[in-house]
């Protein structure tokens, strides 16, 4: 699996001539640009926590990871077509691999928070093991998500597209590039069947503590995340024979 | 977890159970394209899903070797090797196997351009279920099978379809599995390779390894096979000698494996195409 793994981020960054620096520079961008805008354009309003600038990358990485690794999961089944009919391992593997790829993505991509860290000179507290929480959480929710997504996508290809939407919309409904506790009292438990929600805020308590929601709220958003799990694992069993025709 | 569920108490090597199967008439995927849109719009072509097997039942024993046709020229054999070794599940029915399948279908699209012709043996060993340790152990075979030389550590790109051929084939023998469920000829290559490609399979025959052949390839069938099924309209309407099965359907040609072949070049081809979109978002 890893091997398999290792000849998909190779043969991806190789071409490339800064090769694995993509996997930094892709989000750096995104975040300079958010806190450009939010912090300097239209500064003065306070978004979340500060300083701003790592309040803004400890949630893009994640989001990044996410939202690559859901767009890409569109493509696992198609993309890997040509070698289902002969693979004996179980199908599912080649959206695991997927989301492995992304995975290691991210992981490349960490140091950008220690770099944030330093330019800010603002370092967490004990709360980081929350942090370790949230990586584990997301992980789970991708894994069904992304067999949520590619079997759907690798059935109806129209699907690819409103997956895309439906991320450009998750990033401004998620708590990106604001605090959760900005959200009025009214709407939060609505923004907290987001199951984003409440994994970015978890990997914001580290550094601020207050960002914490209510139990409620955590319990609201991982339920939420437990259903699209359960919703993934099902949909791929009622669909792989399928799958596997198209294949 | 794993897809293909073996049953080692079953004392048939592969058994179909009354096994129903249907397949969409045009893959989805190939459907993208303007002219083919325009088409399914003028309704020339559905994607209504045609019936391709309609209650088979038939079991292998191990040792077997059957030769599976098809009356039809554009049968549905690969679906009966994809169903054998798991990669492809019945609508209805059941099919049983005690060992590992291993499936030779696709030869030269299995290849990827981009990695090295090494890469390749190790994902496409990877896919057929051997572990990373077993095939560098046994890389030394494969390298020596396939005639590969100093091409082992050069870009696949370079490759002839060939030549691609003959790696999966190597590769797939190289799995050691005790029934293999090939598709169109069971030798690939050149006159040369052919002979190294028959020594190979006939001593496995002789050591008991069970083989499902499919296609229209009357001369490898007639020699090599114990027995054929022949299939029409998806029903099996005999199933007897190699022999019995050729005067039934009529002696067919060489034809088909040509054809066999330019399918997979275009593959090779549409391999670049297909990878490529598999990129960094």
């Amino acid at each position: 699996m890893f091997l398999l793994v290792r000849r998909d981020l190779s043969q991806k960054y190789r071409k490339l001539k800064l090769g694995y620096l993509w996997a930094i520079l892709e989000p750096l961008g995104m975040s300079v640009t958010m806190w450009f805008v939010f912090e300097i354009l239209l500064g003065g309003r306070k978004m979340g926590g500060q300083p701003y600038y790592l309040f803004l990358t400890v949630a893009i990485l994640p989001w990044w990871w996410f939202t690559s690794g859901i767009s890409s999961s569109t493509r696992a089944f198609v993309g890997f077509s040509r070698t289902l009919p002969v693979s004996v391992l179980p199908t599912q593997f080649s959206v695991v691999r997927v989301l492995i790829t992304r995975t290691f993505d991210f992981l490349f991509s960490l140091p950008l928070i220690l770099f944030a860290m330093l330019i800010t000179w603002t370092f967490p507290g004990i709360q980081i093991g929350y942090f370790f929480l949230a990586f584990v959480i997301q992980l789970v929710l991708m894994y069904g998500l992304s067999l949520l997504v590619a079997s759907i996508s690798a059935l109806v290809p129209d699907f690819a597209r409103i997956v895309r939407i439906i991320l450009r919309a998750a990033f401004y409904l998620s708590p990106v590039l604001y605090s959760l506790a900005l959200v009025p009292e009214g709407a939060r438990s609505a923004a907290a069947l987001n199951p984003l929600a409440g994994i970015l805020t978890l990997y914001r308590v580290g550094w601020w503590p207050d960002e914490h929601v209510p139990m409620f709220g955590y319990v609201l958003s991982f339920g939420v995340s437990f259903f699209f799990v359960l919703a993934g694992i099902i949909t791929f069993r009622r669909l792989e024979h399928r799958i596997l025709k198209e294949a | 977890m794993a897809r293909v569920h073996i049953d080692p108490d079953l004392p048939a090597a592969v058994e179909f159970d009354d096994v129903f199967l249907t397949m969409p008439r045009t893959k989805r995927r190939k459907g993208g394209g303007r002219s083919a849109r325009l088409k399914r719009f003028a309704q020339e072509t559905s994607r209504v899903s045609e019936p391709v097997l309609e209650g088979v039942s038939f079991t292998v024993a191990p040792g077997d070797r059957v030769a599976v046709i098809d009356r039809a020229k554009r049968g549905h054999t690969a679906e009966i090797l994809r169903l054998a070794a798991g990669t492809l599940i019945p609508d209805h029915g059941h099919v049983r196997r005690s060992t590992e399948v291993i499936p030779i279908l696709r030869r030269a699209g299995l290849i990827n351009a981009k990695l090295t012709v090494r890469q390749n043996i190790f994902v496409i060993g990877i896919l057929l279920g051997m572990s990373p340790d077993q095939i560098t152990e046994r890389m030394d075979w494969i390298t020596s099978t396939a005639g590969l030389g100093k091409a082992i550590d050069s870009y696949a790109r370079a490759c002839p379809p060939e030549l691609r051929r003959r790696i999966v084939w190597t590769v797939s023998m190289a799995t050691q599995a005790r029934v293999f469920a090939t598709q169109g000829s069971l030798i690939v290559g050149d006159e040369q390779y052919r002979e190294v490609g028959w020594a190979h399979v006939e001593g496995l025959a002789a050591d008991g390894v069970t083989f499902l052949v499919a296609g229209q390839n009357a001369p490898v069938m007639e020699r090599f096979c114990t027995r054929a099924v022949v299939l029409d309209q998806g029903r099996i309407v005999l199933d007897g000698t190699v022999a019995e099965a050729l005067d039934l359907v009529g002696r067919s040609t060489l034809v088909e494996e040509t054809e066999e072949q330019v399918e997979e070049d275009v593959d090779v081809l549409d391999n670049r195409a297909e990878r490529d979109d598999f990129r960094a978002d």
